[in-house]
């Protein structure tokens, strides 16, 4: 769990246009943990990952990968040093095989592994295996959720950027989503940055929680501090303050 | 039977100049969803190029094919950082406004600078005629049969095989899992906006030797290269191509029976027709709205 | 009534500052440049309440201006019955023409619909120079003698250019009055709500061709009128009146002006119809310089000269209306404009509230079957929801629920099945038809109109409740404050925590706000069944808690709800019945808890 930082967030300000979205926003993410976001909607969570990503520009403040500042660099640029994204919503070439969308999740890449790489990803999500010829469109929600991070994970990243994985997915799904998440951190060393709005189960899962608030990080702490701070429950999980409470 | 054979021949011609025009902007509105209303004007860019480099710097024909697409591949790059890359992100309509603020601008400029008078060209393959069966048929026109299925075939192997060709569909299918997985919408905007000007500048060098050129040359013919994209299913680059076909030999069929003005009425009632059926196209999928 | 004067002001000045140009700057120079320019003023401000209110791209306004013209002309040649019958007859046919271009147009969506205004202009002017009988084609109708105005006292026929130009500043002022009227009234809130979101319109009862026609319609009659002036003002009509290049110029001075803004239209007609006079020296580079000037336009400034205005607004400390953000949606940053809600804030309480007693109606769906390209999404299912039962549909992903709703509220046609309310066979009616029968749904993104307040939201949906007669009663009122309408509205804004943003456009609510005024949206007007799409989707635990306890208190209230909702904790909670879907086909009904036991549900839908 200790150890360096390896992404780490400096006084980040962001926004679109004359919006400004992210108003000083700094924290640390240690390698193979897992942390959720959480916060109400609109208050920069989704514009945050954007912003590591590079698909937002930072106006203000550093981002920092392994020590390395890469605040100035493209989006590519990000994903080639380590940084991945599953953006919201569904992120996969509907129209082309499980398959093809493996291959397209190495665009970035140009070495030999990659075969072996997509065979690693079958044998990770086995659900996917059998379904290598079928297109991703025809894939379910929760399968499809699975090809994403999949694809994500074909660039080897060190960070990997998820938004609300468990948006429109049936119970049963989430749980599977969840626990694939955590297993990746604890067996590939990947640090994972969640949004979840279903944060309760989030949290459970999590080493870390950060709570965003108009633009800011107003709490940080473990998992199990997040799920027991009166403000938190409160606001953001719906659960009474007290957690005795009936 | 011959007059069958020629319209034939006159319809896939017309059809070649439709299909290359209407492909780049199935290509253009497929990749990057803008519906690029200069289009047409950049298929009379490219016949003035031949008119220049035939006319003042007398090169011949052969020679000067290869250099207009060239300079349309240029003129492809300042189109794309001068107006394409800055309206991208913009909603559909100021799209549709800046590409035909750009439309106005070229064909005024064109009025200006060569005057309303058409232009004609001489190509030496013009001249020379076949003979099959009865019909006797310019090998001009063999030529662009020729070189619009060698331009399609490229752009199918293009999309297919090649590396910016799947990036190309990537984007197209979802443009955000693209920047996700690391394609630079930039480039590969770049790379959609050239093909598509590179295959207008195919249509303007091969077919213009047959017609006239003059600055309102692609009034109509974009008119029907936009029925051909909407009746072949906005950004299916293959059903703009069947379309285009479709009425180009659609046309030269009615022409055999009424006068040409009314066959453009004709091919822009069909297409309304086409669309009251089936509001997606004829080779239109339901999936993209 | 003061109020009024003041937002009237300027317009009166710039009305007065006209009246007053000829016998300020009597040459004929200057008059005919006015006389352009009002001409243009009359297309222009027609012409935005189709691209800027109902926000359609087309290319068919000037077809409307031509066919004005050779209407005026036709008679005027021929058996001379004055102007106020070419008007008539211009107005009446212009506007029965758009309603023929229209109704197969507006099936096309955005670009098509643009695409195919422009078939339709193509074929216009194809008609006007080759119907050579009537329109003489490119020998224009010639020798059109001066208009004869019929008046009560006296015949007018204006002669001289100052004549000419107060007929056309008439005709000008009548445009901007009529089009000032329409969007100041309900049916300007429909055009927004038209254009914001004709799927949710279509939801909550309004017909969006109808609507749109309408506006449609206007603009053509309108143009039209001013093709009246403009044949007897040039004593000549060729084919060029229908040429597309008059779009080019409305394009741009609606673009220029920005869309949906009647000072900003007004503007820059003015600018354009006076600047090519400026632009003389170079004339023929002028249409060049226009296209030129209209792409820096768009790529630099796209809100146009409105933006200047509002600009100028803030400078003055006049507050100043918010942009219009759907007439600008210009890219991510119209997306996430979100202001992040005060989020500390305790749940707000929510009583469950009483109220009067709302008749629920029964739902039977027997047999219903949709496919989807080869794959049945919903197969052979029936069902029936009771009068003032809550009934949840559950299952996994892709188990054919949204579908079923999609199906049931007219948005998705159906292979086989026949669903029926209260009695009555309801397959096959439009969203609208079944919205004004009582029938109404949400859905599970935000469907809200961003433009309007959340007031306005809510008094759009009333109107589409409303049968069709009272529907268009309404329309020609006010949309100021109605006391009745308002009180409701106040009411449940109050109890969903909404009332401090009643006023605020929609578009600057946070994702759950906006979701909590698609459900007041769906309530105002009470219905009879209610079809609930994952309400609490997305939202943060307080507006979920909020959305169950409005739930619950509207079925307690008598009102019947079908809930499709993930969230199984809640659907527990709140359901009488459970029906679980699994790949198109109910697995299992009933009590909630029992149905939980069961099995082979766990198995399909928890995978325990």
């Amino acid at each position: 769990m200790a150890g360096e930082p390896v992404l780490q967030l400096q006084d980040v300000h962001a926004g679109y246009g004359e919006i400004r979205i992210l108003k000083g926003v700094s924290f640390a993410i240690e390698p193979g943990t897992v942390t959720s976001v959480i916060g109400a909607n609109g208050a920069g969570k989704s514009t945050l990952l954007k912003t590591i990503f590079g698909m937002v520009q930072a106006s203000d403040g550093a981002i920092r990968l392994d020590g390395r500042d890469v605040t100035g660099l493209k989006s590519e640029e990000r994903l080639q040093r380590g940084i991945a994204i599953v953006p919201q919503g569904r992120c996969n070439f509907p129209l082309m095989s499980v398959q093809e969308n493996l291959e397209l999740g190495a665009f970035i890449r140009r070495d030999g592994d990659i075969k072996a790489d997509i065979e690693a990803m079958y044998g990770l999500f086995s659900s996917l295996d059998a379904k290598r010829k079928v297109i991703a469109g025809n894939l379910s929600g929760g399968e499809q959720q699975m090809l994403e991070i999949a694809m994500a994970l074909m660039t080897r990243p060190r960070v990997m950027l998820l938004d609300e994985p468990s948006l429109g997915l049936s119970p049963r799904m989430l749980d599977y989503v969840f626990s694939s998440i955590r297993d990746l951190a604890r067996g590939h060393g990947t640090a994972i940055l969640m949004v979840e709005q279903n944060a309760v189960q989030a949290l459970r899962i999590s080493d870390r929680g950060i709570v965003i608030e108009l633009g800011r990080v107003s709490h940080q702490g473990s998992g199990v501090e997040m799920l027991s701070e009166p403000d938190v429950r409160r606001a953001y999980l719906g659960l009474p303050a007290d957690r005795n409470a009936p | 039977m011959e007059l069958l054979l020629n319209q034939l021949i006159n319809g896939l011609t017309a059809g070649s100049e439709y299909a290359l025009i209407a492909a780049g902007l199935a290509l253009i509105f497929g990749v990057l969803e803008v519906v690029n209303f200069a289009h047409g004007e950049f298929y009379m860019l490219s016949s003035y190029y031949l008119y220049l480099l035939m006319t003042r710097y007398n090169l011949p024909y052969v020679v000067a094919v290869p250099l207009v697409i060239v300079a349309m591949i240029l003129s492809g790059v300042i189109f794309y950082y001068l107006v394409i890359r800055r309206v991208l992100s913009r909603s559909w309509q100021l799209q549709l406004i800046a590409t035909l603020a750009l439309s106005i601008v070229m064909v005024n400029t064109a009025i200006v600078l060569s005057g309303p008078v058409p232009k004609y060209l001489e190509s030496p393959l013009n001249s020379q005629i076949v003979q099959i069966g009865m019909a006797s048929i310019s090998v001009q026109r063999l030529v662009v049969l020729a070189a619009t299925a060698i331009s399609f075939a490229t752009l199918y192997a293009v999309l297919k095989y090649t590396r910016i060709g799947k990036a190309m569909r990537a984007v197209a299918q979802n443009r955000e899992a693209a920047a996700a997985v690391g394609i630079s919408v930039e480039k590969v905007g770049l790379a959609t906006v050239v093909a598509g000007c590179a295959l207008a500048g195919v249509a303007g060098a091969l077919i213009s030797p047959l017609y006239t050129i003059h600055p309102g040359m692609a009034a109509l013919v974009i008119i029907k290269a936009f029925a051909a994209v909407i009746v072949g299913g906005f950004g299916n680059v293959t059903g703009a191509v069947l379309a285009a076909f479709l009425i180009g030999l659609l046309e030269a069929l009615v022409t055999t029976v009424l006068p040409s003005e009314y066959a453009d009425a004709f091919v822009f009632g069909g297409m309304i027709l086409v669309l009251l059926v089936r509001p997606h196209g004829l080779f239109g999928r339901v999936a993209r709205s | 009534m003061a109020a009024t004067l003041r937002n009237d002001a300027p317009l009166l000045a710039l009305l007065a500052a006209a009246a007053i140009l000829p016998f300020v700057a009597p040459s004929p120079y200057y008059l005919s440049i006015g006389i352009n320019t009002l001409i243009i003023v009359c297309l222009a401000v027609a012409f935005d309440l189709v691209v800027g209110r109902v926000g359609a791209l087309s290319f068919a306004q000037p077809v409307f201006f031509g066919f004005g013209a050779y209407v005026a002309a036709l008679i005027a040649t021929t058996f001379g019955a004055g102007f106020w019958v070419e008007a008539l007859v211009a107005a009446v046919g212009g506007f029965a023409l758009s309603v023929a271009i229209g109704i197969p147009a507006f099936r096309l969506s955005l670009h098509s619909f643009a695409i195919g205004t422009l078939g339709f202009a193509t074929i216009a002017q194809l008609v006007a120079q080759n119907w050579m009988s009537v329109t003489g084609g490119p020998l224009c109708i010639t020798g059109i003698p001066r208009a004869q105005i019929g008046l009560p006292f006296a015949q007018f026929t204006p002669r001289t250019l100052t004549e000419q130009y107060f007929l056309i500043l008439a005709i000008a002022a009548l445009t901007v009055f009529v089009v000032r009227q329409l969007i100041g009234r309900r049916i300007g809130l429909a055009f927004s709500a038209v254009r914001d979101d004709p799927t949710l319109a279509a939801s909550q009862g309004i017909r969006p061709l109808s609507i749109r026609l309408s506006a449609f319609g206007a603009a053509a009659a309108l143009s039209a009128i001013a093709g009246v002036f403009t044949a007897h003002f040039q004593g000549v009509v060729c084919p060029d009146s229908v040429a597309t290049s008059y779009t080019v110029m409305l394009l741009i001075v609606a673009f220029v002006g920005g869309r949906g803004s009647l000072r900003g239209v007004l503007a820059a007609a003015i600018i354009f119809g006076v600047a090519p006079q400026l632009l003389r020296v170079a004339d023929e580079w002028r249409l060049a310089i226009f296209g030129a000037l209209l792409l820096v336009t768009v790529l630099t400034v796209p809100d146009g000269i409105e933006r200047i205005f509002q600009l100028i607004e803030r400078a003055l400390g006049l507050g100043g209306r918010n942009l219009v953000p759907a007439a600008i949606a210009t890219g991510p940053a119209a997306i996430p404009a979100e202001p992040a809600p005060a989020t500390t804030q305790a749940p707000v309480p929510v009583e469950v509230p009483v109220g009067e007693a709302l008749p629920g109606g029964a739902l039977q769906v027997t047999g219903l079957r949709k496919t989807y390209g080869g794959v049945t999404a919903v197969n052979d299912l029936d069902f029936e929801v009771k009068a003032g039962e809550l009934v949840s549909l559950i299952g996994p992903n892709g188990s054919g629920k949204s579908t079923t709703l999609d199906c049931i509220s007219g948005l998705s046609p159906f292979d086989a099945g026949t669903i029926v309310l209260d009695g009555q066979n309801i397959s096959g009616w439009s969203p609208a038809r079944l919205a004004k029968a009582g029938l109404v749904r949400t859905f599970q993104a935000t469907r809200v109109y961003t433009t309007l307040t959340p007031r306005e939201n809510l008094v759009v949906a009333a109107l589409g409740r409303a049968p069709t007669l009272y529907e268009w009663r309404q329309y020609a009122r006010s949309r100021g404050a109605t006391p009745g309408l308002d009180a409701r509205i106040d009411d449940i804004l109050g109890r969903l925590g909404l009332a401090a943003m009643r006023d605020r456009p929609t578009g600057e609510l946070s994702y759950g706000q906006r979701k909590l005024v698609q459900f007041a949206a769906s309530v105002i007007v009470p219905p009879r069944i209610l079809l609930l799409d994952e309400p609490l989707a997305g939202v943060n635990p307080t507006i979920g808690n909020i959305f169950k306890q409005q739930i619950v208190a509207f079925n307690r209230r008598g009102l019947t709800i079908v809930l499709v909702e993930h969230n199984l904790e809640v659907v527990v909670d709140v359901s009488h019945r459970l029906i679980v879907l699994d790949r198109g086909t109910k697995i299992a009904e009933g009590d909630p808890r029992t149905v939980m036991a069961q099995a082979h549900v766990q198995e399909a839908y928890l995978g325990r």
